[in-house]
């Protein structure tokens, strides 16, 4: 019958160990998960991941506590952390990443934030090679001027002179 | 003004309670019509005779049950609702934010006037409190919430209607699901209070929706205030900005002395 002394619980959601959800779970609060989640998990603050539970599929929050096991990408804007007993199979991107001893991850890791220096960093290497390699063309065409010599010449002065060898061998013979 | 629905008198002292409610309503000069609900006329019949005299403001004088049999009558009607507690839950105490009648009386007098939003059971039982599901043995419900689906034996089942409910300003149902047969065992309990130690029971569920489906191989009878009002399959759904109801106005504390 009713109690008027019943738990409300608190502010966020939580899931309970014997529990198994399909489809997608949204919080504006914390969400807690001890059961199963074949979905996606979202939730504006934070999210934990018990040691009894298991999520297939993505998740996104501002800070999410691993310590059971995730197949799916995992999105925290502000902080990952794996336990000893947590196990990440997916990608992750974050912010401020720690990975505890005993956990297991296998996927790609992206920290939000650094991969901008990243990009520009690459960009800025490139513009250099680009800068030093035309750099170079421009040098060895001068070197090939200042030369001369009997192996390495300058076509337009090798065209220049046969006109003017030809010029004076007809010049000759006219006389 | 004001129209009085009292609820009919179980005892001795529910009669003086009355009686001082009235001398208190007297005080204050928020005197008006007052009726008893009784076997010739029912709450539904003293809601429509309150509504055809025009009285703008209603006001249950009893339990839960009162309270939500009132809010059910006064859907789609131009009225607000006031509420004086006796014996009603923490709930209620909490949505009117009065937990006696004398400080319920002072609230209405001083008239602040809130938006409620309401949970109802489908097609229109409307309940401002919490809707259980119970069984001796866990059975198992399919329930069906926003875009989740889930399979789950249960025990206890409480349905919180958001009025009650803190969101963050967005009207959502609160689901308690419960299973006495899981958790930890009595023995695991004892030893660790031996210890002092605090042991955590990962079983229970606390979910948050905007709309609700319980289904169970066998109809299970929701109850609400002891009584039954619906069963499985149900459909529990909100409605926004349902009601007007009178509260207390938040009082000011003097710093620590």
């Amino acid at each position: 019958m009713f109690d008027k002394n019943q738990d409300i619980g608190g502010s966020g959601t939580v899931v309970g160990a014997n529990v198994k959800l399909n489809g997608v779970l949204k919080d504006m609060n914390d969400i807690t998960i001890h059961g199963t989640i074949d979905g996606e998990v979202i939730s504006d603050k934070n999210v934990l991941i018990s040691e009894t539970a298991s999520v297939k599929g993505p998740m996104g929050a501002q800070m999410i506590t691993v310590s059971g096991k995730v197949n799916g990408t995992i999105t925290a804007n502000k902080k990952l952390e794996i336990t000893p007993t947590g196990k990440v199979y997916g990608s992750i991107a974050t912010k401020d990443l720690v990975i505890r001893s005993g956990a297991v991850f296998v996927g790609k890791s992206t920290m939000i934030g650094h991969e901008k220096d990243e990009k520009s960093k690459t960009k800025q290497s490139k513009e250099k090679t680009k800068t030093e390699s035309e750099n170079s063309k421009g040098e060895e065409k001068e070197t090939e001027k200042k030369s001369g010599g009997f192996w390495i010449t300058n076509k337009q002065d090798d065209k220049q002179e046969k006109e003017e060898s030809k010029q004076k061998s007809q010049y000759e013979l006219e006389k | 003004m004001y129209y009085y629905i009292l609820e009919q008198p179980k005892s001795d002292s529910s009669i003086s309670i009355q009686r001082k409610i009235k001398n208190l309503l007297a005080f204050y000069g928020i005197v008006g019509e007052i009726s008893r609900v009784s076997p010739a006329r029912n709450i539904e019949e003293l809601t429509e005779i309150a509504l055809a005299k025009q009285y703008n403001t209603i006001v249950a004088v009893g339990s839960d049950y009162l309270v939500n049999q009132i809010i059910s009558y006064l859907q789609n009607r131009e009225c607000i609702l006031g509420i004086i507690p006796i014996n009603t839950s923490p709930l209620i105490n909490k949505l009117i934010g009065s937990s006696n009648i004398k400080s319920a009386c002072l609230a209405l007098k001083e008239r602040k006037v809130k938006i409620i939003d309401l949970a109802y059971i489908s097609p229109n039982k409307y309940f401002s409190t919490v809707a259980t599901l119970s069984n001796s043995t866990p059975t198992l419900a399919t329930i069906y919430f926003d875009k989740c689906s889930t399979n789950v034996r249960f025990t206890n089942i409480s349905i919180y209607s958001p009025t009650i409910i803190d969101s963050n300003g967005e009207p959502q149902i609160y689901l308690n699901i419960q299973n006495s047969q899981e958790g930890p065992s009595t023995i695991n309990k004892t030893l660790n209070w031996l210890f002092g130690k605090s042991l955590k029971n990962n079983s229970k569920s606390y979910l948050r929706m905007k709309h609700l489906v319980i289904d169970t191989p066998e109809p299970i009878p929701v109850i609400i205030d002891n009584k039954i009002v619906a069963k499985t399959p149900v459909e529990i759904k909100i409605k926004k900005h349902a009601l007007k109801i009178i509260t207390s106005r938040a009082k000011i504390s003097g710093g620590n002395n």
